[in-house]
């Protein structure tokens, strides 16, 4: 293994093409350089190294003005009631019958006036977007959020009920998105919820899901 | 022993190791590269890295997925050889019991899952989800092959694949 060892000096510089230490670190050096030059020049699927992905828990505005974590049973919300499902960590969570009853409620009064204070966000990939999705839903895929918010930012200001789901499951997206839309969008808490069961869900229920990259 | 020294004198094993161990981290690297984001998930299913500072998982799903095509590019052309399968043993010696210990956690969270071979999961292998005792078996196999291509004194097809 004395072979191995790296060598600093000018002479041991040619043997460093053969050693087995600063081979490793040469590919790894490599690696690295192509992986950040490659990552910040790729125009999608690009991540950002400084952002929390996984952000867990969404931050409030309190009375004094300083932010905190939502705790307890969350907020109430100011229009309509739904019920909330023990949320633990300040995220306010619907089960189907809720999201199901939050879904009619939006489809009766977008066809009575064109507009929904209920808006359902899928946090899935695009393509599992365009496969299905619940009618009305936009598409906010959570890891390309950045990009994605400031289109989707009036309607999400607008609506009472943000309705955030992806798969159901093990998935997690919907949790971490509906967090960052309160702590790094600013989309007020209490209007937030996430429908944990997901797409699966609503599929094994037999609710309607709409195809292709059009809402409805 | 003398027997596997004999083996090893021809070469082949060394050029079944550096193809099959070259061409499979190739594919996963490549996999991983196309779309970061469903490692990075799978790194934070490990449940074994710090979320903070975020920059470190980040970092590790933008940059493990090049040092795999890098060491694949190293085992196929025979350039810094055993320097790439020192890396591949590494990465494959870390990320077996990993993928065990993701398996067994996820045994009984599931009606299908009763034991360990029932459960299937993204392992963040690049191959999306997959049952978890053939991906063990395989990585096995690759751990061998690797140590195998690191520890080979054959000088034969120890060059590009052609020599």
């Amino acid at each position: 293994m004395a072979d191995d060892t790296p060598q600093v000096t000018p002479e041991g510089a040619s043997r460093c093409s053969g050693s087995l230490w600063c081979g490793a670190a040469t590919i790894l050096v490599l690696a690295t350089v192509l992986a950040f030059t490659t990552n910040s020049l790729r125009p999608s699927h690009s991540i950002h190294l400084g952002r929390d992905y996984f952000n867990e828990n969404p931050a409030v505005e309190t009375d004094n003005g300083s932010e905190s974590e939502v705790s307890g049973n969350g907020t109430e919300p100011d229009s309509g009631d739904p019920p909330m499902v023990e949320p633990d960590d300040g995220i306010q969570r619907l089960s189907f019958e809720e999201a199901r009853d939050n879904f009619y409620s939006g489809e009766d009064e977008f066809e009575a006036t064109g507009e929904s204070i209920y808006l359902f966000v899928d946090a899935r990939e695009r393509d599992l977007y365009e496969e299905r999705h619940i009618p009305g839903a936009v598409w906010l895929y959570h890891y390309e959020s950045e990009q994605l918010i400031d289109d989707l930012r009036p309607e999400l200001e607008m609506a009472f009920f943000v309705i955030v789901y992806c798969n159901g499951g093990d998935c997690e997206d919907s949790l971490h998105l509906a967090a960052d839309l309160s702590s790094l969008y600013g989309i007020p808490t209490e209007n937030i919820y996430v429908f944990e069961g997901g797409l699966n869900e609503w599929v094994d229920n037999e609710m309607p899901v709409v195809s292709g990259s059009e809402r409805r | 022993m003398e027997l596997v020294r004999k083996l090893d004198a021809t070469g082949v094993p060394l050029l079944l190791a550096r193809i099959i161990v070259g061409f499979t981290f190739l594919y996963y690297g490549a996999e991983k590269i196309g779309d970061p984001i469903p490692f990075l998930k799978s790194l934070k299913g490990y449940d074994v890295l710090p979320l903070h500072p975020s920059w470190v998982i980040n970092s590790l799903a933008v940059v493990l997925p090049w040092v795999e095509v890098m060491c694949a590019a190293a085992l196929l052309s025979g350039i810094q050889l055993r320097s790439a399968a020192l890396l591949t043993t590494v990465m494959l010696a870390v990320f077996t019991p990993l993928i065990l210990n993701l398996g067994l956690s996820l045994v009984g969270t599931e009606v299908a899952f009763e034991s360990l071979c029932d459960v299937v999961a993204d392992c963040g292998c690049g191959s999306g989800k997959v049952r978890i005792c053939p991906k063990l078996a395989s990585n096995c196999g690759l751990l061998a092959l690797s140590l195998w291509a690191l520890l080979s004194r054959a000088t034969r097809f120890r060059g590009g694949l052609g020599g």
